[in-house]
């Protein structure tokens, strides 16, 4: 006999259950990006390896991650912001609770502007949600988005 | 490069695992909304329906009034996806070909723009829409569904442009066509598959949009298909097979557009950062 739980019911659960629906939600969104990054890398470089004798292990750490990185940075750069304003499964799964224990960002300064009418207080959360998703912009776009623009400029 | 038995073997069960992974919460709400009641909150639950029932998909439709959120998120996306593929391309040129100062700060705040959360917004586009008397409205959530998708259009669309060749225009110009002649008639011909792209991800972005849709739709007659369905339950009702059986419904048209369309919308999003 199984004991089933509701993971919804404690806080440390129903957080990880939250992340575990976005993850499985949002995982086949990343692999799209890394298989379309996985089809520019050239097959004569594996054969190349294997000529020298690389085994799977190197071929993968020498050859098609260091190759996939552009890919993978995109990827990241998508999902973190992506993940910064979940919203809807919060809503839908646990409404912000048990307690505070699933009360994102996006969900505090919704309640905060719209279900409890705090127009000042929930402004200012908007205001430093802004400046937090500034600033990881920044250092994210100082990373990738440079080499993005050089490259799509650098064409005639 | 052949491939041993085991490497064979190997590569089928990976790809099963990862499909089976992927699809299953669909095939999961799928195989509820077509469960008798009984079988809903049978414990443990089982995975395939013993008699296929639409009772459930009956009751999403004339008590739930599914069909009307249907029609909402067809006109609300479907807007939304022309206006943002007119203004996009207009943008989008310009930004491609055209000498502009700043160009690089013009793009890059684009892209910024793109990536805030939508709550930093929110409350000023709501009083915003209060005083227009736009609440409740189609044209109030169009609008700013433009506003969130535009950036991501006119990305893509300039990645798309600049990778056409610059002659075409060149001659077209020494014929004597203005710019507005260049786009019309030799870009937006040659360009139609980047356009396509863009128009599919800004449809995707609007018929799943969900905060939004909840601040702006507070009545059930404009409200679109994510907040109407989750919006089914009352207060002390759980209606999993109406909400399965509507979501089924909701998710198909997407499923349908992403199979046959998936590679140019992977094209579309690593425009310009992957093919380098």
């Amino acid at each position: 006999m199984v004991a089933y739980e509701a993971w919804l019911a404690s806080p440390f659960e129903a957080l990880a259950a939250v992340v575990l629906a976005d993850v499985w939600k949002t995982s086949s969104f990343a692999a799209l990006i890394v298989l379309a990054g996985l089809q520019t890398i050239p097959d004569e470089l594996y054969e190349a390896a294997r000529i020298d004798g690389a085994n799977a292990f190197q071929r993968f750490f020498k050859i098609t991650l260091p190759l996939l990185k552009p890919a993978i940075l995109v990827a990241l750069l998508f999902r973190t912001m992506d993940a910064f304003r979940v919203f809807d499964l919060v809503f839908v799964m646990t409404q912000g609770g048990p307690g505070d224990a699933t009360n994102v960002l996006q969900f505090y300064g919704y309640r905060k502007l719209f279900a409890e009418g705090m127009v000042g207080y929930g402004s200012a959360v908007s205001i430093v949600v802004f400046l937090l998703v500034l600033g990881v912009s920044i250092i994210y776009l100082k990373f990738i988005g440079a080499g993005i623009l050089e490259k799509s400029e650098a064409r005639p | 490069m052949t491939r041993t038995v085991t490497e064979r073997l190997l590569l089928v069960l990976g790809v099963t695992c990862g499909v089976v992974f992927s699809l299953a919460p669909f095939l999961w709400f799928a195989s509820i909304g077509f469960k008798q009641q009984v079988e809903i909150t049978a414990i443990p639950p089982g995975l395939i329906p013993h008699d296929l029932s639409f009772t459930a998909l009956h009751a999403a439709i004339f008590k739930f009034g599914l069909t009307r959120f249907i029609k909402n998120s067809f006109v609300v996306a479907g807007s939304t996806t022309i206006v943002c593929m007119i203004v996009g391309c207009l943008a989008a040129y310009p930004l491609a070909r055209l000498r502009i100062r700043y160009k690089r700060v013009i793009l890059l705040s684009i892209l910024a723009v793109a990536m805030f959360p939508q709550i930093s917004i929110a409350g000023p586009v709501w009083r915003i829409l209060r005083a227009l008397g736009w609440l409740n409205t189609y044209q109030g959530l169009i609008i700013p569904y433009l506003a969130l998708t535009l950036p991501l259009s006119v990305w893509i669309l300039a990645n798309f442009f600049n990778q056409l060749p610059a002659e075409l225009e060149e001659a077209a110009r020494v014929d004597g066509a203005g710019l507005f002649q260049v786009l019309t008639k030799v870009i937006m011909p040659l360009a139609a598959p980047g356009v396509f792209t863009a128009a599919l991800l800004t449809f995707i972005y609007s018929w799943n949009e969900f905060f939004f849709a909840l601040l702006i739709m507070t009545e059930s007659d404009v409200q679109t298909l994510p907040v109407g369905i989750a919006l089914f339950p009352g207060e002390f009702t759980m209606p999993w097979g109406e909400i399965s059986a509507a979501s089924t419904v909701a998710t198909l048209p997407l499923i349908v557009l992403v199979l046959f369309f998936q590679k140019r919308i992977v094209a579309g999003l690593t425009a310009g950062s992957v093919k380098g």
